[in-house]
Protein backbone atom coordinates (compact mmCIF):
# COMPACT_ATOMS: atom_id res chain seq x y z
CA UNK A 1 0.00 0.00 0.00
CA UNK A 2 3.21 2.08 0.98
CA UNK A 3 4.67 1.42 -2.42
CA UNK A 4 1.28 2.29 -4.35
CA UNK A 5 1.35 5.64 -2.65
CA UNK A 6 4.50 5.96 -3.58
CA UNK A 7 4.18 4.64 -7.06
CA UNK A 8 1.13 7.08 -7.70
CA UNK A 9 2.61 10.43 -7.85
CA UNK A 10 5.04 9.48 -10.64
CA UNK A 11 2.37 7.91 -12.54
CA UNK A 12 0.49 11.20 -12.10
CA UNK A 13 3.68 13.12 -13.14
CA UNK A 14 4.25 10.82 -16.18
CA UNK A 15 0.62 10.97 -17.06
CA UNK A 16 0.44 14.98 -16.89
CA UNK A 17 3.62 15.25 -18.90
CA UNK A 18 2.44 13.45 -21.99
CA UNK A 19 -0.90 15.60 -21.84
CA UNK A 20 0.74 18.73 -21.61
CA UNK A 21 2.93 17.62 -24.48
CA UNK A 22 -0.08 17.59 -26.48
CA UNK A 23 -0.03 17.05 -30.43
CA UNK A 24 3.00 16.89 -31.97
CA UNK A 25 5.33 17.84 -29.12
CA UNK A 26 6.95 14.12 -29.40
CA UNK A 27 10.60 14.33 -30.11
CA UNK A 28 12.08 13.67 -34.10
CA UNK A 29 13.20 10.35 -32.54
CA UNK A 30 9.82 8.96 -32.58
CA UNK A 31 8.71 10.62 -35.82
CA UNK A 32 11.67 8.33 -37.30
CA UNK A 33 10.15 5.36 -35.85
CA UNK A 34 6.98 5.85 -36.99
CA UNK A 35 8.06 6.72 -40.73
CA UNK A 36 9.88 3.66 -40.85
CA UNK A 37 6.76 1.70 -39.79
CA UNK A 38 4.73 2.75 -42.06
CA UNK A 39 7.27 2.37 -44.82
CA UNK A 40 7.37 -1.43 -43.12
CA UNK A 41 3.74 -1.61 -43.86
CA UNK A 42 2.31 -0.86 -41.01
CA UNK A 43 -0.57 1.18 -41.46
CA UNK A 44 -1.40 1.56 -37.53
CA UNK A 45 1.75 3.78 -37.27
CA UNK A 46 0.34 5.68 -39.78
CA UNK A 47 -2.12 7.01 -37.45
CA UNK A 48 -0.02 7.84 -34.78
CA UNK A 49 1.89 10.05 -37.01
CA UNK A 50 -1.26 11.97 -38.03
CA UNK A 51 -2.27 12.20 -34.38
CA UNK A 52 1.13 14.16 -33.70
CA UNK A 53 1.02 16.30 -36.59
CA UNK A 54 -2.72 16.74 -37.14
CA UNK A 55 -2.95 19.53 -34.80
CA UNK A 56 -0.06 21.66 -36.50
CA UNK A 57 -1.27 20.54 -40.00
CA UNK A 58 -4.90 21.88 -38.92
CA UNK A 59 -4.08 25.21 -37.86
CA UNK A 60 -1.71 25.48 -40.60
CA UNK A 61 -4.55 24.88 -42.88
CA UNK A 62 -7.29 27.41 -40.72
CA UNK A 63 -4.75 29.88 -40.62
CA UNK A 64 -4.93 30.31 -44.56
CA UNK A 65 -8.58 28.80 -45.31
CA UNK A 66 -10.13 30.34 -42.11
CA UNK A 67 -12.77 27.93 -42.14
CA UNK A 68 -13.46 24.42 -39.95
CA UNK A 69 -14.45 22.66 -43.16
CA UNK A 70 -12.24 23.54 -45.21
CA UNK A 71 -9.56 23.21 -42.98
CA UNK A 72 -10.28 19.45 -41.99
CA UNK A 73 -10.52 18.67 -45.94
CA UNK A 74 -7.09 20.75 -46.58
CA UNK A 75 -5.60 19.32 -43.68
CA UNK A 76 -6.77 15.46 -44.59
CA UNK A 77 -5.75 16.34 -48.27
CA UNK A 78 -2.17 17.07 -47.05
CA UNK A 79 -1.83 13.59 -44.76
CA UNK A 80 -3.23 11.72 -47.97
CA UNK A 81 -0.53 13.02 -49.94
CA UNK A 82 1.90 12.48 -47.49
CA UNK A 83 0.87 8.65 -47.14
CA UNK A 84 0.81 8.21 -51.21
CA UNK A 85 4.32 9.80 -51.02
CA UNK A 86 6.15 8.65 -48.12
CA UNK A 87 8.34 5.75 -50.36
CA UNK A 88 9.28 8.93 -51.94
CA UNK A 89 10.73 10.50 -48.87
CA UNK A 90 14.49 10.77 -49.13
CA UNK A 91 15.59 11.36 -45.42
CA UNK A 92 13.13 9.87 -42.68
CA UNK A 93 14.56 12.25 -39.88
CA UNK A 94 13.20 15.04 -42.00
CA UNK A 95 9.28 14.00 -41.88
CA UNK A 96 8.34 16.90 -40.39
CA UNK A 97 9.80 19.60 -42.45
CA UNK A 98 8.88 17.77 -45.39
CA UNK A 99 5.09 16.61 -44.35
CA UNK A 100 5.17 21.27 -43.76
CA UNK A 101 6.16 21.40 -47.18
CA UNK A 102 3.18 19.13 -48.68
CA UNK A 103 1.38 21.55 -46.74
CA UNK A 104 2.50 24.73 -47.48
CA UNK A 105 2.11 23.62 -51.20
CA UNK A 106 -1.76 22.77 -50.58
CA UNK A 107 -2.55 25.97 -48.44
CA UNK A 108 -1.30 27.55 -51.18
CA UNK A 109 -2.92 25.78 -54.48
CA UNK A 110 -6.44 25.61 -52.01
CA UNK A 111 -5.74 29.23 -50.65
CA UNK A 112 -5.66 30.30 -54.83
CA UNK A 113 -8.45 28.67 -56.11
CA UNK A 114 -10.74 29.71 -52.94
CA UNK A 115 -9.86 33.32 -53.51
CA UNK A 116 -10.29 33.27 -57.62
CA UNK A 117 -13.44 31.84 -56.38
CA UNK A 118 -14.75 34.77 -54.41
CA UNK A 119 -14.61 32.37 -51.76
CA UNK A 120 -13.25 35.22 -49.06
CA UNK A 121 -14.60 37.93 -50.22
CA UNK A 122 -18.23 36.09 -50.12
CA UNK A 123 -17.40 35.13 -46.58
CA UNK A 124 -19.38 36.77 -43.73
CA UNK A 125 -17.12 38.95 -41.56
CA UNK A 126 -19.00 36.94 -38.52
CA UNK A 127 -18.16 33.41 -39.71
CA UNK A 128 -14.81 33.31 -38.05
CA UNK A 129 -15.53 34.53 -34.86
CA UNK A 130 -17.95 31.69 -33.42
CA UNK A 131 -15.46 29.71 -34.58
CA UNK A 132 -12.56 30.75 -32.45
CA UNK A 133 -12.06 29.05 -29.19
CA UNK A 134 -10.39 31.58 -26.11
CA UNK A 135 -9.74 30.49 -23.20
CA UNK A 136 -12.10 30.25 -20.70
CA UNK A 137 -12.02 32.49 -17.68
CA UNK A 138 -12.44 35.93 -19.71
CA UNK A 139 -15.53 38.26 -18.98
CA UNK A 140 -17.96 37.92 -22.11
CA UNK A 141 -17.19 42.28 -23.13
CA UNK A 142 -13.17 40.84 -22.86
CA UNK A 143 -13.39 37.62 -25.17
CA UNK A 144 -15.18 39.92 -27.42
CA UNK A 145 -12.57 41.90 -27.71
CA UNK A 146 -10.22 39.70 -27.53
CA UNK A 147 -12.12 38.00 -30.38
CA UNK A 148 -12.08 41.51 -32.07
CA UNK A 149 -8.50 41.74 -32.53
CA UNK A 150 -7.48 38.14 -33.57
CA UNK A 151 -9.84 38.98 -36.57
CA UNK A 152 -8.24 41.99 -37.15
CA UNK A 153 -4.52 40.47 -37.19
CA UNK A 154 -5.94 37.29 -39.27
CA UNK A 155 -7.71 39.66 -41.92
CA UNK A 156 -4.17 41.79 -42.01
CA UNK A 157 -2.02 38.86 -42.25
CA UNK A 158 -4.69 37.86 -45.08
CA UNK A 159 -3.23 41.00 -46.89
CA UNK A 160 0.25 40.14 -46.64
CA UNK A 161 2.67 38.68 -49.58
CA UNK A 162 3.02 34.42 -49.35
CA UNK A 163 6.58 34.90 -48.00
CA UNK A 164 6.01 37.02 -45.16
CA UNK A 165 2.61 35.50 -44.32
CA UNK A 166 4.12 32.25 -44.37
CA UNK A 167 7.05 32.45 -42.26
CA UNK A 168 4.94 34.98 -39.59
CA UNK A 169 2.52 31.50 -39.31
CA UNK A 170 5.41 28.91 -38.75
CA UNK A 171 7.23 30.77 -36.44
CA UNK A 172 4.94 33.34 -34.69
CA UNK A 173 1.48 31.18 -34.42
CA UNK A 174 3.20 27.38 -34.63
CA UNK A 175 6.17 28.17 -32.67
CA UNK A 176 8.65 26.63 -35.06
CA UNK A 177 12.17 27.41 -34.14
CA UNK A 178 14.48 28.75 -36.99
CA UNK A 179 16.34 25.78 -38.05
CA UNK A 180 13.16 23.98 -38.99
CA UNK A 181 11.74 27.02 -41.01
CA UNK A 182 14.90 26.76 -42.83
CA UNK A 183 14.42 23.46 -43.77
CA UNK A 184 10.80 24.22 -44.54
CA UNK A 185 11.22 26.88 -46.49
CA UNK A 186 14.58 26.01 -47.88
CA UNK A 187 16.37 29.18 -47.11
CA UNK A 188 19.27 29.95 -45.39
CA UNK A 189 19.11 30.63 -41.26
CA UNK A 190 19.96 34.61 -42.13
CA UNK A 191 17.29 34.67 -44.39
CA UNK A 192 14.80 33.53 -42.04
CA UNK A 193 15.60 35.93 -39.42
CA UNK A 194 15.71 38.83 -41.89
CA UNK A 195 12.66 37.62 -43.34
CA UNK A 196 10.94 37.18 -40.21
CA UNK A 197 11.87 40.94 -39.17
CA UNK A 198 10.42 42.60 -42.38
CA UNK A 199 7.28 40.33 -41.84
CA UNK A 200 7.05 41.40 -38.31
CA UNK A 201 7.69 45.36 -39.08
CA UNK A 202 5.50 45.04 -41.62
CA UNK A 203 2.53 43.79 -39.70
CA UNK A 204 3.21 46.54 -36.50
CA UNK A 205 3.28 49.35 -39.43
CA UNK A 206 -0.30 47.65 -40.32
CA UNK A 207 -1.77 47.44 -37.54
CA UNK A 208 -0.21 51.25 -36.18
CA UNK A 209 -4.09 51.90 -36.74
CA UNK A 210 -5.93 50.19 -34.86
CA UNK A 211 -3.35 50.42 -31.59
CA UNK A 212 -4.31 54.09 -31.57
CA UNK A 213 -7.50 53.43 -31.36
CA UNK A 214 -7.09 51.23 -28.48
CA UNK B 1 23.48 52.46 -31.94
CA UNK B 2 20.92 54.58 -34.58
CA UNK B 3 17.26 54.33 -34.69
CA UNK B 4 17.40 52.55 -37.72
CA UNK B 5 19.65 50.28 -36.35
CA UNK B 6 17.74 49.91 -33.24
CA UNK B 7 14.36 49.05 -35.15
CA UNK B 8 16.31 46.21 -37.29
CA UNK B 9 16.85 44.15 -34.02
CA UNK B 10 13.73 44.29 -32.54
CA UNK B 11 13.30 40.74 -34.25
CA UNK B 12 15.74 39.10 -32.93
CA UNK B 13 15.60 41.27 -29.95
CA UNK B 14 12.43 39.56 -28.71
CA UNK B 15 13.28 36.03 -29.73
CA UNK B 16 16.43 36.65 -27.81
CA UNK B 17 18.98 35.65 -30.89
CA UNK B 18 21.37 38.34 -30.73
CA UNK B 19 24.30 38.42 -28.58
CA UNK B 20 24.29 39.72 -24.91
CA UNK B 21 26.50 42.40 -26.02
CA UNK B 22 23.87 43.46 -28.88
CA UNK B 23 21.25 43.31 -26.15
CA UNK B 24 22.33 45.80 -24.08
CA UNK B 25 22.86 48.33 -26.56
CA UNK B 26 18.99 47.64 -27.82
CA UNK B 27 18.18 48.31 -24.09
CA UNK B 28 20.11 51.22 -23.67
CA UNK B 29 19.17 52.83 -26.98
CA UNK B 30 15.19 51.83 -26.28
CA UNK B 31 15.87 53.89 -22.74
CA UNK B 32 17.07 56.93 -24.56
CA UNK B 33 14.86 57.22 -27.73
CA UNK B 34 11.34 57.20 -27.06
CA UNK B 35 10.86 57.21 -30.56
CA UNK B 36 12.23 53.60 -30.69
CA UNK B 37 10.43 52.44 -26.97
CA UNK B 38 7.00 53.55 -28.85
CA UNK B 39 8.08 51.43 -31.53
CA UNK B 40 8.86 48.92 -29.58
CA UNK B 41 5.72 48.91 -27.91
CA UNK B 42 4.31 48.33 -30.73
CA UNK B 43 6.10 45.38 -31.82
CA UNK B 44 6.02 43.69 -28.68
CA UNK B 45 2.15 44.12 -28.78
CA UNK B 46 1.79 42.85 -32.20
CA UNK B 47 4.20 39.66 -31.60
CA UNK B 48 2.58 38.92 -27.95
CA UNK B 49 -0.78 39.21 -30.15
CA UNK B 50 0.48 37.04 -32.63
CA UNK B 51 1.94 33.96 -29.68
CA UNK B 52 -1.51 34.30 -28.17
CA UNK B 53 -3.66 33.35 -30.95
CA UNK B 54 -6.26 30.19 -29.88
CA UNK B 55 -5.15 27.11 -31.09
CA UNK B 56 -8.12 25.49 -33.41
CA UNK B 57 -9.07 22.30 -32.00
CA UNK B 58 -8.96 19.25 -34.59
CA UNK B 59 -12.40 18.19 -35.32
CA UNK B 60 -13.34 14.44 -33.74
CA UNK B 61 -14.05 12.97 -36.70
CA UNK B 62 -10.72 13.79 -38.64
CA UNK B 63 -8.55 10.54 -38.59
CA UNK B 64 -12.16 8.89 -39.41
CA UNK B 65 -12.27 10.93 -42.87
CA UNK B 66 -8.75 10.81 -43.71
CA UNK B 67 -9.06 6.84 -43.31
CA UNK B 68 -12.04 7.04 -45.52
CA UNK B 69 -10.12 8.88 -47.91
CA UNK B 70 -7.25 6.59 -47.76
CA UNK B 71 -9.21 3.86 -48.73
CA UNK B 72 -11.18 5.08 -51.82
CA UNK B 73 -9.70 2.84 -54.89
CA UNK B 74 -8.19 4.21 -57.61
CA UNK B 75 -9.94 5.83 -60.56
CA UNK B 76 -12.60 6.82 -57.59
CA UNK B 77 -13.09 10.15 -58.72
CA UNK B 78 -13.77 8.68 -62.51
CA UNK B 79 -16.55 6.21 -60.79
CA UNK B 80 -17.58 8.93 -58.58
CA UNK B 81 -18.40 11.09 -61.66
CA UNK B 82 -20.00 8.45 -63.73
CA UNK B 83 -22.69 8.08 -60.49
CA UNK B 84 -23.32 11.93 -60.98
CA UNK B 85 -23.63 11.36 -64.55
CA UNK B 86 -26.10 8.78 -64.08
CA UNK B 87 -27.73 9.73 -60.93
CA UNK B 88 -28.81 13.01 -63.49
CA UNK B 89 -29.54 11.54 -66.52
CA UNK B 90 -26.83 12.34 -68.03
CA UNK B 91 -25.28 9.29 -69.80
CA UNK B 92 -27.52 9.88 -72.67
CA UNK B 93 -27.56 13.68 -73.27
CA UNK B 94 -23.26 12.71 -73.56
CA UNK B 95 -23.89 10.00 -75.82
CA UNK B 96 -25.98 12.03 -77.91
CA UNK B 97 -23.13 15.15 -78.02
CA UNK B 98 -20.74 12.43 -78.85
CA UNK B 99 -22.39 11.39 -81.59
CA UNK B 100 -23.46 15.05 -83.10
CA UNK B 101 -19.85 15.51 -82.83
CA UNK B 102 -18.84 12.50 -84.64
CA UNK B 103 -21.17 13.20 -87.17
CA UNK B 104 -20.39 16.76 -87.57
CA UNK B 105 -16.62 15.44 -88.12
CA UNK B 106 -17.59 13.22 -90.65
CA UNK B 107 -19.23 15.77 -92.64
CA UNK B 108 -15.89 18.38 -92.29
CA UNK B 109 -14.02 15.19 -93.40
CA UNK B 110 -16.05 14.73 -96.05
CA UNK B 111 -16.26 18.13 -97.44
CA UNK B 112 -12.59 18.67 -97.06
CA UNK B 113 -10.42 18.35 -99.87
CA UNK B 114 -8.88 15.57 -99.32
CA UNK B 115 -9.59 13.57 -103.14
CA UNK B 116 -8.39 15.73 -105.84
CA UNK B 117 -9.45 13.75 -108.21
CA UNK B 118 -13.13 13.85 -106.86
CA UNK B 119 -12.75 17.36 -106.88
CA UNK B 120 -11.90 18.58 -109.62
CA UNK B 121 -14.44 15.96 -111.51
CA UNK B 122 -17.01 17.62 -109.08
CA UNK B 123 -15.76 21.21 -110.10
CA UNK B 124 -16.22 20.44 -113.64
CA UNK B 125 -19.60 19.39 -113.84
CA UNK B 126 -20.12 22.88 -111.81
CA UNK B 127 -18.62 24.64 -114.37
CA UNK B 128 -20.48 22.90 -117.14
CA UNK B 129 -23.71 23.34 -115.46
CA UNK B 130 -22.57 27.36 -115.00
CA UNK B 131 -22.08 27.44 -119.00
CA UNK B 132 -25.03 25.41 -119.79
CA UNK B 133 -27.21 27.88 -117.16
CA UNK B 134 -25.08 31.08 -119.63
CA UNK B 135 -25.86 29.50 -122.68
CA UNK B 136 -29.61 29.25 -121.78
CA UNK B 137 -29.60 32.40 -120.52
CA UNK B 138 -28.02 33.95 -123.11
CA UNK B 139 -30.27 32.28 -125.48
CA UNK B 140 -33.21 32.92 -124.65
CA UNK B 141 -32.89 36.93 -125.66
CA UNK B 142 -34.23 36.62 -129.27
CA UNK B 143 -31.77 38.43 -131.24
CA UNK B 144 -32.33 36.58 -134.39
CA UNK B 145 -36.30 36.00 -135.45
CA UNK B 146 -36.95 33.31 -136.82
CA UNK B 147 -33.66 31.30 -136.18
CA UNK B 148 -33.95 28.29 -134.11
CA UNK B 149 -31.98 28.88 -130.67
CA UNK B 150 -28.88 26.83 -130.42
CA UNK B 151 -29.55 25.26 -127.58
CA UNK B 152 -32.68 23.76 -129.09
CA UNK B 153 -30.00 21.86 -131.49
CA UNK B 154 -27.92 20.62 -127.86
CA UNK B 155 -28.77 17.79 -125.85
CA UNK B 156 -28.71 18.57 -122.47
CA UNK B 157 -26.84 14.94 -121.40
CA UNK B 158 -23.82 16.59 -123.93
CA UNK B 159 -23.51 19.50 -121.73
CA UNK B 160 -23.62 17.96 -118.21
CA UNK B 161 -20.69 14.92 -119.23
CA UNK B 162 -17.69 16.12 -117.16
CA UNK B 163 -15.72 17.40 -119.61
CA UNK B 164 -11.85 15.49 -119.21
CA UNK B 165 -9.39 18.13 -117.50
CA UNK B 166 -6.62 18.29 -120.43
CA UNK B 167 -4.07 21.29 -120.96
CA UNK B 168 -4.97 23.30 -123.69
CA UNK B 169 -1.79 24.92 -125.49
CA UNK B 170 -2.85 27.82 -128.09
CA UNK B 171 -2.51 27.04 -132.15
CA UNK B 172 -1.46 29.76 -134.24
CA UNK B 173 -4.75 29.98 -137.04
CA UNK B 174 -2.44 30.31 -140.23
CA UNK B 175 -3.93 31.50 -143.27
CA UNK B 176 -4.49 29.50 -146.34
CA UNK B 177 -1.30 29.16 -148.70
CA UNK B 178 -3.92 30.12 -151.34
CA UNK B 179 -4.89 33.32 -149.76
CA UNK B 180 -3.22 36.58 -151.14
CA UNK B 181 -4.29 40.26 -151.65
CA UNK B 182 -6.20 40.12 -148.41
CA UNK B 183 -8.87 42.65 -148.41
CA UNK B 184 -9.96 41.87 -144.95
CA UNK B 185 -8.30 42.27 -141.23
CA UNK B 186 -9.35 40.18 -138.89
CA UNK B 187 -9.98 41.90 -135.85
CA UNK B 188 -11.33 39.35 -133.76
CA UNK B 189 -13.45 36.28 -133.58
CA UNK B 190 -14.35 34.97 -136.24
CA UNK B 191 -11.61 34.98 -138.40
CA UNK B 192 -12.26 36.50 -142.10
CA UNK B 193 -10.13 36.11 -145.29
CA UNK B 194 -10.20 37.28 -148.50
CA UNK B 195 -9.42 35.02 -151.60
CA UNK B 196 -9.67 36.74 -154.59
CA UNK B 197 -9.15 33.35 -156.77
CA UNK B 198 -12.02 30.90 -156.68
CA UNK B 199 -12.73 28.50 -153.63
CA UNK B 200 -12.21 24.82 -155.04
CA UNK B 201 -15.94 24.74 -153.37
CA UNK B 202 -17.43 26.67 -156.14
CA UNK B 203 -16.77 24.75 -159.08
CA UNK B 204 -20.10 22.86 -157.64
CA UNK B 205 -21.87 25.97 -158.22
CA UNK B 206 -21.85 26.14 -161.46
CA UNK B 207 -22.20 29.60 -161.83
CA UNK B 208 -19.66 32.54 -162.78
CA UNK B 209 -16.55 33.09 -160.43
CA UNK B 210 -17.24 35.24 -157.28
CA UNK B 211 -15.42 38.63 -157.52
CA UNK B 212 -14.71 38.35 -154.08
CA UNK B 213 -14.30 34.89 -150.96
CA UNK B 214 -15.06 35.60 -148.20
CA UNK B 215 -13.44 32.55 -145.67
CA UNK B 216 -15.53 32.25 -142.36
CA UNK B 217 -13.37 30.31 -139.73
CA UNK B 218 -16.34 30.52 -136.65
CA UNK B 219 -16.31 28.28 -133.65
CA UNK B 220 -19.64 29.24 -133.11
CA UNK B 221 -22.53 27.61 -134.61
CA UNK B 222 -24.84 30.37 -133.54
CA UNK B 223 -22.86 33.05 -135.46
CA UNK B 224 -22.59 31.43 -138.83
CA UNK B 225 -26.76 30.69 -138.37
CA UNK B 226 -26.97 34.49 -137.64
CA UNK B 227 -24.98 35.42 -140.34
CA UNK B 228 -26.45 33.48 -143.07
CA UNK B 229 -29.96 34.42 -141.70
CA UNK B 230 -29.10 37.99 -142.29
CA UNK B 231 -27.41 37.35 -145.79
CA UNK B 232 -30.36 35.49 -146.39
CA UNK B 233 -33.03 37.97 -145.48
CA UNK B 234 -31.81 41.01 -147.43
CA UNK B 235 -34.81 40.70 -150.65
CA UNK B 236 -31.78 43.06 -153.04
CA UNK B 237 -29.57 39.98 -152.49
CA UNK B 238 -29.78 36.99 -154.39
CA UNK B 239 -28.40 33.93 -152.42
CA UNK B 240 -27.55 30.86 -153.70
CA UNK B 241 -26.51 27.50 -151.17
CA UNK B 242 -23.69 25.04 -151.68
CA UNK B 243 -22.09 22.68 -149.37
CA UNK B 244 -20.42 25.06 -146.74
CA UNK B 245 -20.85 28.15 -149.43
CA UNK B 246 -22.93 30.91 -149.94
CA UNK B 247 -22.72 32.57 -153.04
CA UNK B 248 -24.22 36.46 -152.58
CA UNK B 249 -24.57 38.35 -155.59
CA UNK B 250 -25.54 42.22 -154.33
CA UNK B 251 -25.61 45.99 -156.22
CA UNK B 252 -21.59 47.19 -155.48
CA UNK B 253 -23.27 50.28 -153.56
CA UNK B 254 -24.24 47.71 -150.84
CA UNK B 255 -21.11 46.08 -150.43
CA UNK B 256 -20.60 48.26 -147.01
CA UNK B 257 -23.92 46.83 -146.08
CA UNK B 258 -22.28 43.32 -146.35
CA UNK B 259 -19.06 44.27 -144.42
CA UNK B 260 -21.33 45.50 -141.79
CA UNK B 261 -23.15 41.97 -141.67
CA UNK B 262 -19.59 40.16 -140.40
CA UNK B 263 -20.17 42.58 -137.45
CA UNK B 264 -17.19 42.36 -134.47
CA UNK B 265 -14.92 41.08 -137.14
CA UNK B 266 -15.04 44.33 -139.67
CA UNK B 267 -13.36 43.33 -142.66
CA UNK B 268 -11.57 46.44 -143.17
CA UNK B 269 -11.13 46.47 -147.52
CA UNK B 270 -8.63 47.69 -149.13
CA UNK B 271 -9.36 50.75 -151.17
CA UNK B 272 -7.33 50.24 -153.98
CA UNK B 273 -8.62 46.70 -154.70
CA UNK B 274 -12.21 48.30 -154.52
CA UNK B 275 -11.86 50.72 -157.02
CA UNK B 276 -10.68 47.31 -159.20
CA UNK B 277 -13.60 45.36 -158.51
CA UNK B 278 -15.77 48.15 -159.34
CA UNK B 279 -13.85 48.23 -162.43
CA UNK B 280 -14.23 44.35 -163.24
CA UNK B 281 -17.88 44.84 -162.41
CA UNK B 282 -19.48 45.82 -165.28
CA UNK B 283 -23.26 45.40 -164.54
CA UNK B 284 -22.36 46.86 -160.97
CA UNK B 285 -23.27 43.83 -159.55
CA UNK B 286 -20.75 41.96 -157.03
CA UNK B 287 -20.79 38.12 -156.52
CA UNK B 288 -19.33 37.37 -153.09
CA UNK B 289 -19.07 34.02 -151.83
CA UNK B 290 -18.90 33.33 -147.84
CA UNK B 291 -17.53 29.90 -147.28
CA UNK B 292 -17.95 28.23 -144.01
CA UNK B 293 -14.69 26.29 -142.32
Amino acid sequence: MELFFLIAPLLLITAFSVNTQGDGDEGPDETTILVRAVLAGDKQAFNRLVILYQSRIYNLAFNYVKNDEEAKDLAQDVFVTAYKALPKLRDDTKFGAWLYQIGLNHCRNRYKRLKRRGYFTNKSLDDDESSLQLAGGETPEKELEQQRTIKLVRDTIATMNDSEKEIIMLRDLQGMPYDEISEILDIPLGTVKSKLSRARTSLKNKLKRFYSQM
Amino acid sequence: MNCPDCQNQFSDFIDAEISLKLAHSVQSHLAECPDCSAEWLLFQQTVTTLHNFPSQRVPADFIIGLNEKLSQQPFAKLKGWLAFMTQHKLTATTALATLMVGVISAAVLQLSPLDSEQTLARKDVADNSTILALTLDKDQTNYYPGIPFLAQNTQSSQLTIPRNRVQFTPVKQSAPKTRHNSLLDSRGSPTLTYSATPHPSLSRLGTTSPDMVVTIHASSTAYQHALISQLTANRNWKTQISGNTLLVTLPYTQLVNLQHLFGPADPHINPTELSRLSKSSSASLLTVAVAFH
